[in-house]
């Protein structure tokens, strides 16, 4: 019988899906275009402009950066497109046309080719350009309202407003009904507002088979039962669940920056486990942070985990039922660790005790082998101790001196009328420490040091409060404020105008203090410690312990 | 509520104050910790053991010194507090527990000049946290870092260090890569648990 | 109700060029048939006639050597040669080849039925083995070996009807056209198995054939269950079909006997009853002929031997230059060089695609995305995306982890893929890579 080595020329199999990775972009493309739509209808033509120039250079860099290294160009699977785009719509439609040049060009060369380009980034490049631009909040956070339409050139001045999101973070629930949330009828990010178009995006995607609905019904489904088991506001838990969903970014990043196929996991479960992930970053962020959206930093926070979820959420093998997979985890763990045992020590202290002629001779051998070294640790150390208590006694005085000029300068500008501050016996529970001020004809007042959040950490805060209740001075001592954006609010005349002012403080209203825009927090910070200082010195009693709570006088 | 207030540092000792990806210490000496997943976890490990038994000692330490006016030997103690604990520890386990001694010495002996373990100390006394505070700090900042390590050990299996121009190889593209670990944690600077 | 379970592929089905043509019989008849000697994967044959003799339709022209099955003269006429010819699984074997002489004479020495109420069941298993009946619809298994070996271990026979391969409609038009029969096969040999269920496996866009059975069954009252299971590329492998169904995994390094299972397919059963109750040998089978490239689409009767040249001019020959010819399905089928190949018993399909249908499958392979569409389509739960890995880029060590000897070779990776990466051959790649590593170990 005779045969020949079967001769097939081409591998199974013979038909194919049609998609490939230039049309999975247009599709994308194609998804994102009613949101920008509707973003130009409510913000003007501002955003096409501000949308043609990121996508611009986006394409730009990774065509002369691909140039410029020799490499293949790659324009042509349009992922640049698609990340120009994305990083647009995550913008306030009136951020300089700089903003999204220096965010594509990170995002595209940093983020995505240094690491091999297409398909090897481990980072969201959208979300990370937007990142970057969020070093520069003053121009990030520039939120205008729906048909405000800023023009092309000037659009830069164009008056701000409360979005939902701020409404959101500080608690409270905005009054929209469902359908200005979705038609995105408020002000907000070019991609934040029109959340209905972005639903209808999403249902394009999945139509055509691009995304997959675990990572969007993950996230949305986390951040949907987290905001309904803890809800704040007024108007239920369902009204919260609802506006949180609506709004701010969630939807765009969870459609369209979550399912980015490169930065999320590959396995089914891992994808699920991202989604929750995310999900529950948002919530924390949104609930505690400092910014108001969280969406960005959960997805960015995510993707540097992707590893892990993918080999966790390898998929069990055929056959084989899933508590087999763990049990032979635990198997495995358990044969490791078997053999970690506790050995009982056998502790030889006298052991050497009966050497040589005299007791402890034993000893004397092992020790002098030891002695240089030990001698020569004891020695370094015994001089360094020395030397730091020489040093102390020497600059005691000038450390004290130099302390209590410091001292004087913050009562100057604290409380001005007193000459001399001392120890009081009273203690509150969040002040650091409550001193009296003293002129020549008496109590001036007392000044508290207080802590409280401000936008980038702790801020530790000294009031002087009068003894009639108002406010003789305020000194910000420690603070991690951004430059020249918080700093506004802990240097200069800021501090000035809460002198005088007594009663609870607030940021409107009446009894309010001018904040700074675009440092709100920090404001709220400081305005938080004046107000507890003034509680606590509207409370203090002879006990020693001073009964107050905080924000009411 | 004390849990609120414990979970606000644990979550800030973990997050928006990461030891490694935010305040930049704990960054050790071993090569092999940010190569092999294993040995970033063993690092990781030890690293948050230390951690905590200096958080205490240091605690005790500091509650001692204050009182008597030696406040200017603090940064000596703590400096040498994470030594003591770490020599103690390995003699303990070279006695006692021999076979977690064989795996784990060779971590153990990377993080006494670790900037973690003295950097907790400092700031737990900064901050003048109470006992349950400072070992919850300690150990969640012991798990932040761990976990930081563990993501970076895992980028460096999945993602292509080689690809970038020639003038970035080698130690650039890593910390080009950390920084940016770093900047996804920014946006949780400043969180705290009203 | 039918069982979810992640994995397989929605190829476009494309059966509408062939789903309402009826089985009609191969017109005009071919001049001369080369029925291979080996047809059955479990034994050759040996021939007992010599060029010169003359020979009628259902004639015994080679007895099996080891486990292997007789095999029939297909068409009457005069054997003029015994020697090597192509072969539709690649390369040239031995044939038997027949002059047609067009008169169909039916051999006279063709056994009496079998009373199957009576019937004792070594001599059924024989008679099955003396009719030439192999599985019919992808592999070529010696059905009488299957089952002699499944006999008192089956609890569920599945007859696999669920024909998940675009463009084939066979097994359909046979549900179709003699359902009555099939259902009765499928009762014959689930009491020959003693099975405890028998149930007939139809994937659900066969509506057609679903309503047709579901009448017939409520006629007869047949103890037969009819499942429909919703269609996915492949419920034609084993493993998918069972678990479909009854909803168990066939652990690794077990097989479907193990979980109490046994899967036939419809053709098979319906070609045992043939033989059983009218002693007729497999000596024809039906051919879906089909692809953009073929000008009158059809269903054929088709004789064991017949060149699939002579296949293709009964469906009106080609309208354009086909870019792939392949027997049985697009997905996992075999590409024929030659059409002079002949039909074998397991051929269900001669397709001649167009190269709009085949380009796809022939696109340049881009970069690696990290999609995950692969990992969501394998039906084994691999994970094809780190094989990618492992072996583009170099880190070996990473494939003993991934279970790749349970890899089907199904292709639904490759199909998915849109950077039309060859997954597939990735990984038969990985697993010689891994069998080279252990055997030189």
């Amino acid at each position: 019988m005779t045969q020949t080595q079967p001769t097939i020329r081409r591998m199974p199999p013979q038909i194919a899906q049609t998609a490939s990775i230039s049309a999975t972009m247009l599709d994308v493309i194609v998804a994102l275009l009613p949101a920008l739509g509707m973003a130009v209808y409510l913000f003007g033509l501002r955003v096409l402009a501000l949308t043609a120039v990121s996508v611009g250079s986006c394409v730009l860099a990774e065509y002369l950066y691909r140039r410029l290294t020799h490499q293949e160009d790659t324009i042509r699977d349009l992922s640049a497109c698609v990340t120009g785009l994305l990083l647009a719509m995550t913008l306030p439609v009136t951020a300089p046309y700089w903003a999204p040049v220096l965010g594509g060009v990170f995002a595209i060369v940093v983020v995505k080719q240094f690491y091999g380009g297409l398909g090897r980034n481990f980072m969201n490049p959208a979300l990370a350009g937007r990142a970057l631009l969020m070093a520069f909040p003053g121009l990030m956070m520039n939120w205008v309202d729906a048909f405000q339409r800023p023009g092309l050139i000037e659009g830069v001045d164009a008056v701000s407003s409360a979005t939902p999101m701020a409404l959101l973070h500080e608690g409270i629930v905005p009054d929209l009904t469902v359908g200005q949330m979705l038609m995105g009828q408020h002000g907000g990010a070019m991609g934040a507002a029109p959340a209905l178009m972005i639903l209808a995006g999403g249902v394009y995607l999945r139509s055509r088979r691009i995304i997959s609905l675990r990572i969007p019904a993950a996230f949305l489904g986390t951040v949907a039962v987290l905001t309904l088991l803890f809800p704040q506001g007024d108007r239920g838990p369902v009204a919260w669940m609802t506006a949180q969903l609506l709004s701010g970014g969630l939807l765009m990043g969870a459609i369209f920056m979550a399912t980015d196929y490169t930065t999320t996991p590959v396995t089914p479960r891992g994808q699920i486990w991202f989604g929750v992930g995310c999900g529950f970053l948002t919530v924390l962020l949104r609930y505690f942070g400092s910014y108001p959206d969280g969406v960005g930093w959960a997805i960015l926070t995510m993707n540097c985990a992707v590893w892990l979820l993918d080999r966790a959420g390898t998929p069990r093998r055929f056959g084989v039922r899933r508590s087999q997979q763990w049990l032979d985890y635990w198997a495995k763990l358990q044969d490791s660790t078997a053999q970690i045992r506790f050995v009982k020590p056998e502790f030889r202290f006298l052991a050497r005790a009966g050497e040589g002629t005299m007791p402890g001779e034993g000893y004397l051998d092992e020790l002098k082998g030891k002695a240089p070294q030990v001698g020569a640790m004891a020695g370094v150390l015994l001089c360094v101790c020395l030397m730091l208590y020489g040093v102390n006694r020497v600059t005691s005085y000038a450390a004290v001196r130099t302390e209590t000029a410091a001292q004087q300068e913050l009562l100057e500008q604290v409380m001005p009328q007193a000459t001399v501050r001392s120890e009081t016996p009273y203690h509150a529970e969040d002040a650091l420490s409550i001193t009296a001020g003293y002129n020549d004809t008496g109590l001036v007042g007392y000044c508290v040091e207080v802590q409280s959040y401000g936008f980038g950490g702790l801020m530790t805060v000294v009031v002087g409060v009068s003894t009639d209740g108002s406010v003789t001075g305020v000194a910000v001592t420690d603070h991690s404020e951004t430059l020249s954006v918080g700093t506004q609010a802990t240097e200069g005349e800021y501090l000035s105008r809460y002198v005088g002012m007594s009663g609870t403080i607030g940021l409107e209203g009446d009894n309010a203090v001018d904040a700074i825009s675009g440092a709100t927090e920090t404001c709220r910070g400081i305005t938080q410690c004046v107000n507890r200082a003034l509680a606590i010195v509207a409370n203090l009693s002879t006990g020693g312990e001073v009964d107050y709570v905080d924000g009411e006088v | 509520m004390v849990i609120v207030e414990l979970t606000g540092i644990a979550v800030a000792a973990l997050l928006a104050e990461n030891f490694i990806l935010v305040n930049c210490l704990g960054i050790g000496d071993r090569v092999k910790s940010f190569h092999e997943p294993l040995d970033a976890w063993r690092t990781g490990f030890s690293l948050t053991i230390i951690m905590v038994l200096t958080a205490l000692v240091t605690w005790v330490l500091d509650r001692i010194l204050q009182p008597f006016a030696l406040g200017y030997y603090q940064t000596l103690v703590f400096a040498l507090s994470p030594l003591a604990m770490v020599g103690l520890l390995r003699w303990f386990l070279k006695n006692c527990v021999p076979e977690l001694s064989r795996r784990m010495d060779d971590n153990l002996a990377s993080i006494p000049f670790n900037c973690a373990a003295m950097g907790v100390a400092l700031i737990i006394s900064q901050r003048g946290y109470g006992l349950i505070s400072a070992l919850v700090y300690a150990l969640f900042g012991g798990v932040g870092a761990t976990l930081a390590l563990l993501c970076y050990v895992g980028l460096r299996m999945d993602v292509s260090l080689t690809s970038c121009p020639k003038c970035f190889r080698g130690l650039p593209i890593k910390l080009i890569t950390v920084g940016l670990m770093a900047m996804a944690l920014m946006g949780f600077y400043g969180m705290h648990m009203p | 109700m039918p069982i979810p379970y992640l994995g397989g592929v929605h190829p476009a089905a494309h059966k509408e060029n062939t789903r309402r043509k009826p089985i009609v019989p191969l017109d005009p008849a071919p001049k001369q048939v080369m029925i291979p000697l080996t047809m059955c994967t479990d034994g050759g044959a040996d021939p007992v006639v010599k060029p010169g003799d003359k020979v009628t339709v259902g004639q015994v022209i080679a007895v099996p050597r080891e486990e292997g099955v007789f095999v029939h003269a297909s068409v009457s006429g005069r054997v003029t040669e015994i020697g090597p010819r192509p072969h539709p699984w690649g390369g040239q074997w031995d044939a038997i080849v027949i002059e047609n002489d067009f008169q169909d004479t039916p051999c006279p020495d063709l056994p009496a039925p079998v009373d199957w109420e009576r019937m004792n069941r070594e001599e059924v298993i024989q008679r099955i083995r003396e009719a030439g009946i192999t599985s019919m619809g992808g592999g070529a298994a010696a059905t009488h070996r299957r089952i002699r070996q499944a006999v008192g271990r089956v609890d569920t026979l599945i007859v696999n009807a669920a024909q998940s391969e675009p463009y084939i409609t066979a097994d359909y038009r046979l549900l179709l056209e003699k359902g009555d029969q099939v259902l009765q096969g499928v009762q014959m040999l689930a009491k020959l198995l003693r099975a405890n269920r028998a149930v007939l496996a139809v994937s659900g866009e066969k509506l057609n054939a679903v309503e047709f059975l579901e009448r017939r069954l409520r006629r007869r009252k047949r103890a037969v269950e009819l499942i429909t299971v919703q269609n996915r590329y492949p419920l034609g492998m084993e493993k998918q079909i069972i678990r479909a169904v009854t909803g168990k995994e066939i652990p690794p390094g077990q097989e479907e006997l193990d979980v109490g299972c046994a899967v036939f397919n419809v053709a098979t059963v319906y070609m045992m009853r043939l033989a059983l109750l009218k002693g007729v040998p497999l000596t024809h089978r039906i051919v879906t002929v089909s692809g953009g490239a073929v000008t009158r689409p059809r269903n054929l009767w088709v004789p064991i031997g017949t060149p699939l040249r002579c296949l293709l001019e009964a469906a009106g020959g080609v309208r354009e230059q086909p870019a792939v010819i392949l027997t049985g399905g697009p997905m996992n089928g075999v590409v024929q060089q030659t059409l002079d190949a002949p039909v074998v018993k397991n051929t269900k399909g001669l397709i001649c695609l167009t190269e709009a249908e085949h380009a796809p499958a022939v696109q340049p392979e881009t970069v690696c995305v990290r999609c995950g569409h692969c990992v969501s389509a394998c039906p084994m739960n691999l994970n094809p995306a780190f094989v990618y890995r492992a072996i583009r880029m170099g880190e070996g060590h990473r494939l003993p982890g991934l279970h790749l000897e349970d890899c089907l070779d199904c292709g639904c990776c490759t199909y998915s893929c849109p950077s039309h990466i060859p997954l597939q051959s990735l990984v038969r790649q990985a697993r010689t890579i891994l069998a080279e590593g252990e055997a030189s170990q």
